[in-house]
């Protein structure tokens, strides 16, 4: 189960992702990207309520992060808690997209 | 007492006082009674041999002068005494300015002066061979006295004394007889006028020499140290006489020392050739030929050694010799008991083994024109000499080296030894020492496959136990997980994968079994490769068929195989050892060494073309002002050393790049450092630069 809390503001589309996101929600997630980063010049991600991801999941931010950098579109991941972080790392997401977009959640 | 009718004795043992106290018992006497003599110390000799011994000679001396001594009752006669009940101090009532004390010797008496109105007391400090006693006790440190003091001076008076010694030496091949000489010394005190500081100086007025050793003393010690084989005692009676000498030191004994023995020898009789004209002597490149019968060695055989004798009479082994034997491989035939090697063929000599006892004669076939379309093709399994040139898309295949004197031009030559052409290969093909150079160079990249592979099984094994990892979508296997590492964080599996097939590709004579296990994996790494992994069982069959590639070759132990020449352009050259271009360099070519590439001569160019090697890539001048575009390969351990390097030079190690832009570079080193990141280190027009 994943919802999604979309806002914008200031040109910077927010979602909010609660619930896990793999193989039966990334359509949800993709469409409500899609529907945000064409009137936004700025993306953020809050993580913060994520729970779950599995390999499909993760293909699948790994494929939304690059598509929005292509139309030049900035994005951050914030408040990842550290578990889902752990599994961000060892995939060698940050390693591979820039560190600087994920941002881990203050303890 | 009958101890002037009493001989002398002379006795042994451990030490001075147990010898004494022997002496005494034989003579019945009392230390005080009789003179004794140190005639020799001696100590373990080497090895703990010979125990520690004194030998005194101990006489009674005359009651009469036993009776002077007790008279006056000291052993060390006394120089001189202060009178101190009649301090001379003289004291003097006009006295108005403070003076020091003084204290003065004379005729061996010390007087001591005190100090006026608070000066300063004289100071008196013992000295070598004297001895001071103030009021009966004796210093040894700078004392203050007075002429209250009872002071004393005197001097040690010494003994004559000798030390005969037997010293053998390390190898117990040779005895010396060694005599010190210590002559006796008598002192008197010297007078000294009156000082604040005194320091009484003794003066040697009689030096006694020791009486000469006795040659039966020397005997008997001599016959106590064991020794018994080669004794020579004709010197000793010359160096008893030698009483002047304070050391004297002969031998006594030589034992006899072995006689080694010879080892077998391998001596070489065929003719081993000189460098060929022009070309570059690296490494192998003699020419030597031999005929059918030709002697190609000799052994001379081992030699027994005679054993020797210590002076104690241990016989010496002598060294055992070491045999080596003389063994044949093909064309050769071994003679005569095994102590010649002939060949059985015409053809080149090669001598095999660290004992360069095995021999193989290689046949040698010989072109003495061009390779052209009067000669075809040649194919023949020993070497290949061709006097002339290979010409117009000929191929010259050779079992072992092959020689052409001229050139290589639009041909290819393949030789499972080296290959030497004496001036230029151009549009042509060169390979030597069969599939080895490729196995070598692709090692490291399988290496790296393989434990990237297995690496990324681990992640896959912790990913899976993780808490915030679902694996609601690996139902079918972890294909999908496995799909998403290469594409990420083992992302360099791909680029390696990559570059294996770069190497493999366009050499036609690879082994299929080689270029399947090439080709699986880069089906299953590259491209879209990793979608059809459905899961980890594939990457495990995957990490087996590297390691079956890794005991082929091992298996290949093959020399690795040069290629030298002068020159070449546009060709395509692999060897499995060295590349060594001795002109102008190489231009558009492809070069690939399982060794090293050295193109250093002063007018050596590498223009455009892909270098590729697994030693050391030495060159002098990369690319051009025309920016012709080089690409340097470096593998494993391998390293780059150029002088100048021109841009558009690419310098690869793995999946790593390094491009130099804008600006020529001079004195540039690259390698792969500890961690296998590489490292560029180069001098630019703009300065030093470390990357």
């Amino acid at each position: 189960m994943l919802n999604i809390e979309t806002s914008t503001e200031n040109n910077i589309g927010c979602l909010k992702l609660i619930g896990e996101l793999d193989i039966s929600t990334i359509e949800l997630f993709r469409t409500s990207l899609e529907n945000i980063y064409s009137k936004a010049s700025r993306v953020v991600l809050d993580f913060n309520e994520v729970q779950f991801l599995d390999s499909t999941g993760v293909g699948g931010l790994v494929q939304a992060i690059r598509k929005l950098e292509e139309n030049s579109v900035g994005v951050q991941v914030q408040n990842i808690p550290q578990e889902v972080f752990e599994v961000l790392d060892l995939l060698g997401i940050p390693e591979l997209l820039g560190e600087a977009i994920f941002v881990k959640k203050a303890e | 007492m009958s101890g002037q009718n009493q001989q002398e004795v002379v006795v042994e043992a451990e030490n001075y006082d147990e010898a004494l106290a022997k002496a005494l018992k034989i003579l019945g006497t009392t230390k005080k009674k009789v003179s004794v003599e140190v005639i020799s110390t001696q100590k373990p000799g080497l090895l703990g041999f010979g125990k520690k011994s004194v030998i005194l000679r101990v006489t009674p001396v005359p009651d009469l002068t036993q009776l002077v001594d007790e008279i006056l009752g000291v052993d060390e006669k006394p120089a001189g005494r202060t009178e101190n009940s009649q301090p001379r101090v003289e004291y003097s009532a006009e006295a108005v300015e403070a003076t020091d004390g003084s204290v003065t010797i004379k005729d061996g008496v010390v007087l001591v002066t005190d100090p006026q109105l608070g000066g300063r007391f004289p100071v008196l400090t013992p000295n070598e061979n004297t001895i001071i006693t103030v009021n009966d006790v004796r210093i040894y440190e700078p004392t203050v006295v007075s002429s209250e003091d009872r002071i004393w001076v005197g001097t040690v008076q010494y003994k004559p004394e000798q030390k005969v010694e037997i010293e053998v030496s390390a190898d117990k091949l040779t005895a010396y007889l060694k005599i010190q000489r210590f002559p006796g010394r008598e002192y008197i005190i010297e007078d000294c006028p009156p000082t604040p500081e005194l320091k009484p100086r003794p003066r040697l007025v009689k030096a006694v020499p020791p009486d000469p050793v006795l040659r039966k003393d020397i005997e008997t010690i001599v016959q106590m140290s064991g020794i018994m084989y080669g004794l020579d005692l004709s010197g000793i009676d010359a160096a008893i006489d030698d009483v002047d000498s304070a050391e004297t030191k002969i031998i006594i004994a030589r034992g006899k020392p072995p006689v080694d023995a010879r080892d077998g020898k391998i001596i070489l009789k065929f003719d081993q050739g000189s460098p060929m004209r022009g070309i570059n002597p690296y490494g192998e490149g003699l020419v030597n030929s031999v005929e059918v019968g030709t002697v190609l060695a000799l052994k001379t055989p081992p030699v027994r050694g005679e054993a020797g004798m210590d002076i104690y009479g241990t016989p010496i082994p002598p060294r055992e010799a070491v045999d080596v034997e003389l063994l044949a491989k093909d064309g050769v035939q071994i003679v005569q008991n095994g102590r010649a090697a002939v060949a059985l063929i015409a053809g080149r000599t090669v001598v095999e083994g660290k004992d360069n006892n095995i021999f193989r004669v290689i046949p040698v076939h010989t072109v003495h024109g061009d390779v052209n379309i009067s000669v075809g093709n040649l194919k023949f399994k020993g070497d290949i000499h061709i006097f002339g040139s290979v010409l117009d898309g000929f191929r010259v295949e050779a079992g072992g080296n092959i020689k052409v004197y001229g050139s290589v031009i639009h041909a290819g030559l393949l030789a499972g030894g080296s290959v030497e052409v004496g001036k230029n290969i151009i549009s042509s093909k060169v390979k030597t020492g069969g599939q080895a150079v490729l196995y070598k160079l692709t090692e490291p990249l399988f290496k790296e496959i393989r434990n990237k592979l297995e690496q990324l099984q681990g992640t896959v094994q912790q990913l899976k136990k993780h808490p915030s990892f679902s694996v609601a979508d690996l139902n079918d296997g972890d294909g999908r997980l496995i799909h998403l590492l290469i594409n990420s964080r083992y992302q360099v599996l791909t680029k390696i994968a990559a570059k294996l097939k770069e190497l493999i590709d366009g050499d036609e004579l690879l082994h299929d079994s080689f270029r399947r296990v090439v080709e699986t994996i880069y089906n299953k790494l590259h491209g879209l490769g990793p979608l059809r992994i459905k899961e980890s069982k594939e990457l495990e069959l995957l990490v087996q068929s590297i390691d079956e590639v890794f005991q082929e070759i091992e298996d290949l132990s093959a020399t690795p195989a040069d290629v030298h020449a002068a020159y070449v352009q546009n060709s395509w050259v692999q060897a499995s050892g060295d590349i060594v271009i001795s002109g102008a360099g190489s231009i558009i070519s492809n070069l690939t060494a399982g060794g090293n590439i050295i193109i250093n001569n002063d007018h050596g160019v590498v223009r455009g073309g892909q270098l590729t090697a697994n030693g050391l890539i030495k060159l002098k001048e990369v690319g051009s002002s025309s920016e012709a575009a080089v690409t340097i390969n470096l593998i494993g351990k391998s390293k780059l050393e150029a002088e100048f390097i021109h841009p558009i030079v690419i310098v690869e190690h793995g999946a790593q790049k390094y491009r130099f832009e804008t600006w020529p570079a001079r004195y540039v080193e690259a390698f792969a450092n500890k961690e296998g990141k590489l490292v560029v280190n180069k001098l630019t027009s703009k300065g030093s630069e470390g990357l």
